[in-house]
């Protein structure tokens, strides 16, 4: 499979592009065969799975590979395995029992073309299958090796998808739903839902293409700390989309989160936008010791703030 | 478009606040902290951390303090410690003791705190500046500790003790150097809490139940200005000690021996030295009448005032007077040394830097050897006695501290040990020289001791295991012989040392009341007056008896001490002028006619001389006495130490 373009020359659009269409390519593959007789939970896999996404999360794995040199063909199972788990989750977040949303990447969510219970279906499947990926995975390492890093690896995606993850993320914001929102300790409740539903699926990215590119103690913490702040800037952004951006080119529906706390709510837009920005500068100042290596991730972060979808 | 929302906005600053307590908004780490934190994936228990992070706090905080502390040891061990090796081995030990006691302090703080944590004390959110305190507490403590290490080293290296500091070059170098040492030091703990305080957090995040101590940590920046700072400034004080210091501090370097011219001046010369007397206390008991032979003699004889500095420990002291040389250069410095593997000189217990050798003692039992009392060999510089005796001077020395072993060339000398030995009823070994000397000393003590009992007697001092008793019959006893070998015309000269009054008020400000102390250092007061009244006999037409009475132990500081001079030859009179303790030297060196030395610290004092003595007494001084010819061989072996520093300890001189 060819690599995106490596040259530093190459534009931050084209690379990405560049990344998208090959994990786009590759997913299909990975996904089981279709069976007639569950067709339509398949069909509800590969309609969430291949519908138009940014594919942040598995460009990060790749782009952390990529700075390694590590050939993509290694790590592309896993970049994919982690989409199929993040689209699992918003399957699951559109639900009427969870967030209600009709729309997703500019399309019908999953229940409303499937209906719940095949959604709910097809979200399982997907994550499933990720773990099938993973267990299988791993091309080109000794036998030892290639156990010890499917430990790791699935060790880290389970944390990230967990009671310490998304799962975890997700109750808190059906607490606070619950509660109505606003509360003494915003931030800090906001923070956990982010960090959990986000940020653990930001950092697992980055993390696990750590440990397989053999990754020092000192750079696995740096990419992590990356990735921490990257993924909380990356949700201050989408509450930036929600509250200033139209549902046309955001794909989603906005204004989604009025009168639940969001950092515009706590901050105001500038406030949110200074915020977003200071963590992206963070995330930025956290590659310092890759030097230019690190360019690719560094301009991920800048687009990551930057965007309006 | 501002969206309507119903929350009141918080200020970013507070939001930032939160993010940074949360583990956003922080730069990479530094690599101390990327080392400090590295290894802890995986499941880990937090003992598995404390542990982990107290044995790094130990490994960086060990060579950080044990280097300082070392150079601090070796300064003050001059002139003995002084090569690369000795150096290195000390240096290694010392950083191996501290990284130890900071990982073990590290360790248990922690764990107390942890501990404090599942009683109730709750961690989350609190375990910054929980860790901050435990980092500012060490920071503070190790601060404190180095600038007390290195406090001796301005006035060491400003002048010799007793010398004022400054003003002049020499004292405003030594203060910039100093200023220098401190920054450093204060660099060196900021360093050590910043260490604790990364340790302390990676444990309290690992017990508090959080997911990782990164988001906790503050990154290269903070505080990498202050620890650059003192940096250069601890470089700048290394460098400035060598360049600036004088030539002398690291190595004495006497001159060579010069030929003496002597004129001999006849009659005798004795110095009474007695220890534990300062001026202030002499005056109350001479108007209480407890002394009036000492009155007699200061009435009829000369009076000084003797400055002393803050040194106050006894072998170190007087050491100094029969030298007129400060202790970096004499080199005895404490009352015992001990061999240290690796090391060829054996490092005294100098009570200066005593918290490095009492780790060594403490934590490095099985590497030590056993301690051994200061000794004759490892004074460098040559006592009066033993000028007066290459001279054609008779002289002895009789209990003047570290004289043992006894050497022939070093003229008479009744060793410190001699009395312990023969009460004991142990062997002689060099306890007196010549070996004459020591057997004579040997088949009369048991006449001798009687004859102590009965002056004692005479003076109401019996009873045995009294300590006053004890002090008074170590006081009579070495008079006793000194009085001897004067009256025989076996010593033209005499140093005895009387150590009983010391002894007396250093165990009795501990163990009595204030009324009981008086009354008993009123006794032993009452022994020395009348041993100085014996002496007072010796009244040819030219001899002369000094009594030279230093603060001792327990004094106040600002208490002096007393130089009596009383002779024929001596113009009566209470002189405003102070004399040093380096200045006792060169004045007895000048009262028996022979030149003093150019290389010697202190100055003559004999203007209580009458007109024409003075000018039978000044002659031209030579360059230098030179050294002992022994070269430092270290604490010899004697089956006899250990009872020796089992005296010592009963005295009250070491715990």
């Amino acid at each position: 499979m060819p690599a995106p373009s490596r040259t530093e020359a190459a534009p931050l659009e084209t690379w990405l592009t560049s990344w998208r269409d090959v994990i786009d390519r590759a997913l299909p593959g990975l996904l089981p065969p279709r069976e007639e007789l569950a067709g339509s939970v398949h069909d509800a896999m590969v309609y969430m799975l291949l519908s138009p996404g940014k594919r942040i999360r598995p460009t990060l794995t790749m782009a952390v590979g990529e700075m390694y040199r590590l050939e993509p063909r290694r790590l592309l199972p896993t970049a994919c395995a982690i989409e199929m788990v993040h689209t699992s989750s918003l399957i699951l977040d559109d639900l009427p029992c969870m967030d209600d949303a009709r729309l997703r990447r500019g399309r019908a969510a999953c229940h409303e073309a499937y209906g719940e219970a095949t959604s709910i279906l097809a979200a399982v499947g997907l994550l499933n299958h990720a773990y099938a990926i993973l267990a299988g995975g791993m091309r080109g390492a000794a036998d030892a090796t290639r156990d010890r890093l499917r430990a790791i690896v699935a060790r880290r995606l389970a944390a990230a998808i967990g009671l310490d993850g998304v799962i975890g993320g997700q109750a808190a914001d059906l607490e606070a739903a619950r509660r109505g929102g606003a509360s003494g300790s915003d931030l800090v409740a906001l923070e956990f839902i982010h960090s959990h539903k986000t940020g653990s699926l930001f950092i697992a990215s980055a993390e696990v293409a750590a440990h397989l590119s053999a990754a020092t103690p000192a750079e696995l913490q740096a990419l992590m700390d990356y990735a921490k702040n990257l993924g909380l800037a990356f949700q201050i952004t989408d509450d930036l989309i929600d509250a200033t951006g139209d549902a046309k080119t955001a794909g989603k529906p906005v204004r989604a989160d009025a009168g639940r706390p969001t950092f515009v709510s706590l901050c105001g837009v500038e406030g949110a936008r200074t915020l977003a920005g200071e963590l992206v500068g963070t995330a930025i100042e956290s590659l310092a010791a890759f030097g230019r290596r690190a360019e690719r991730l560094r301009e991920l972060a800048r687009f990551v703030a930057s965007r309006d979808r | 478009m501002e969206p309507p929302d119903s929350h009141k906005h918080v200020g970013l600053d507070a939001i930032r606040t939160q993010l940074r307590e949360l583990g956003y908004l922080r730069g990479p780490l530094s690599r101390l902290e990327g080392w400090m934190v590295a290894g802890r994936g995986g499941p880990s228990g937090f003992l598995r951390i404390n542990a982990l992070a107290s044995l790094r706090v130990g490994l960086l905080g060990g060579p950080l303090l044990g280097i300082p502390a070392a150079a601090a040891v070796a300064l003050a061990n001059r002139p003995h410690i002084t090569s690369p090796r000795d150096l290195l081995a000390l240096a290694l030990y010392l950083s191996f003791v501290l990284g130890i006691a900071l990982a073990g302090l590290e360790f248990l703080t922690d764990t107390a705190l942890a501990w404090l944590g599942r009683r109730g004390l709750v961690l989350v959110g609190r375990v910054e500046k929980l860790a901050a305190r435990v980092g500012l507490l060490f920071s503070v403590a190790t601060s404190l500790y180095l600038a007390w290490l290195v406090r001796g080293g301005r006035a060491s290296l400003a002048g010799a003790p007793g010398e004022p500091a400054g003003p002049g070059e020499r004292g405003a170098v030594a203060w910039v150097l100093w200023l220098a040492a401190v920054i450093g030091a204060l660099g060196v703990g900021h360093l050590i809490g910043r260490v604790v305080r990364i340790g302390s957090l990676a444990t309290l995040v690992a017990a508090g139940g959080g997911a990782g101590v990164v988001g906790h940590l503050s990154g290269p920046q903070r505080g990498r200005r202050l620890v650059v700072f003192a940096g250069a400034a601890a470089l700048t004080a290394a460098a400035g000690l060598l360049v600036f210091a004088p030539a002398d501090f690291f190595h004495p370097s006497f001159g060579g021996r010069g030929a003496i011219a002597h004129e001999p001046v006849p009659g005798r010369l004795v110095m009474l030295a007695v220890d534990g007397l300062d001026a202030a206390w002499f005056d109350e008991m001479k108007r209480a009448g407890s002394c009036p032979r000492l009155a007699r003699l200061e009435m009829e004889g000369a009076r000084y005032d003797l400055a002393v500095d803050e040194t106050r420990v006894p072998p170190n002291v007087w050491t100094t007077v029969a030298t007129g040389r400060p202790a970096e250069q004499h080199g005895i410095l404490g009352y015992q040394a001990e061999r240290v593997p690796g090391m060829a000189t054996p490092v005294q217990d100098n009570p200066a830097p005593s918290a490095p050798t009492l780790s060594l003692r403490l934590l490095l039992p099985p590497l030590r050897s056993e301690p051994a009392p200061v000794s004759s060999g490892m004074r460098r510089a040559r006592a009066v006695w033993e000028i007066f005796s290459e001279a054609g001077v008779p002289a002895a020395a009789v209990n003047w501290w570290a004289t043992w072993p006894a050497q022939p060339d070093d003229g008479m000398v009744v060793s410190e040990r001699t009395f312990a030995r023969f009460a004991a009823r142990a062997h002689p070994d060099r306890d007196a020289a010549p070996d004459g000397l020591q057997k004579e000393l040997a088949s009369r003590f048991r006449s001798d001791m009687q004859d102590v009992d009965k002056a004692l007697e005479r003076l109401g001092l019996d009873g045995t295991g009294d300590l006053v008793v004890t002090s008074a019959v170590i006081d009579r006893y070495h008079a006793d012989v000194a009085r001897r070998l004067v009256d025989s015309g076996l010593a033209q000269a005499a140093f005895v040392y009387l150590p009983g009054l010391d002894i007396t008020r250093s165990r009795a400000s501990s163990s009595a009341s204030p009324a009981q102390a008086g009354l008993a250092l009123a006794r032993v007061l009452r022994n020395l007056d009348d041993i100085a009244g014996a002496f007072a006999d010796i009244n040819g037409p030219e001899d002369l008896l000094l009594v030279l009475a230093d603060p001792g132990r327990q004094a106040d500081p600002a208490r002096q001490g007393v130089l009596l001079a009383w002779g024929k030859r001596v113009k009566p009179g209470r002189h405003s002028r102070q004399i040093l303790r380096v200045d006792v030297a060169p004045t007895l060196l000048a009262l028996a006619g022979l030149p003093t030395a150019r290389d010697l610290h202190g100055t003559p004092v004999i203007d209580f001389l009458r007109v024409g003595d003075v000018a039978t007494r000044l002659v031209s001084p030579i360059d230098s006495y030179g050294v002992r010819p022994e070269p430092l061989p270290g604490p010899p072996e004697d089956p006899f130490n250990r009872e020796v520093l089992d005296r010592l300890r009963s005295l009250g001189y070491i715990h």
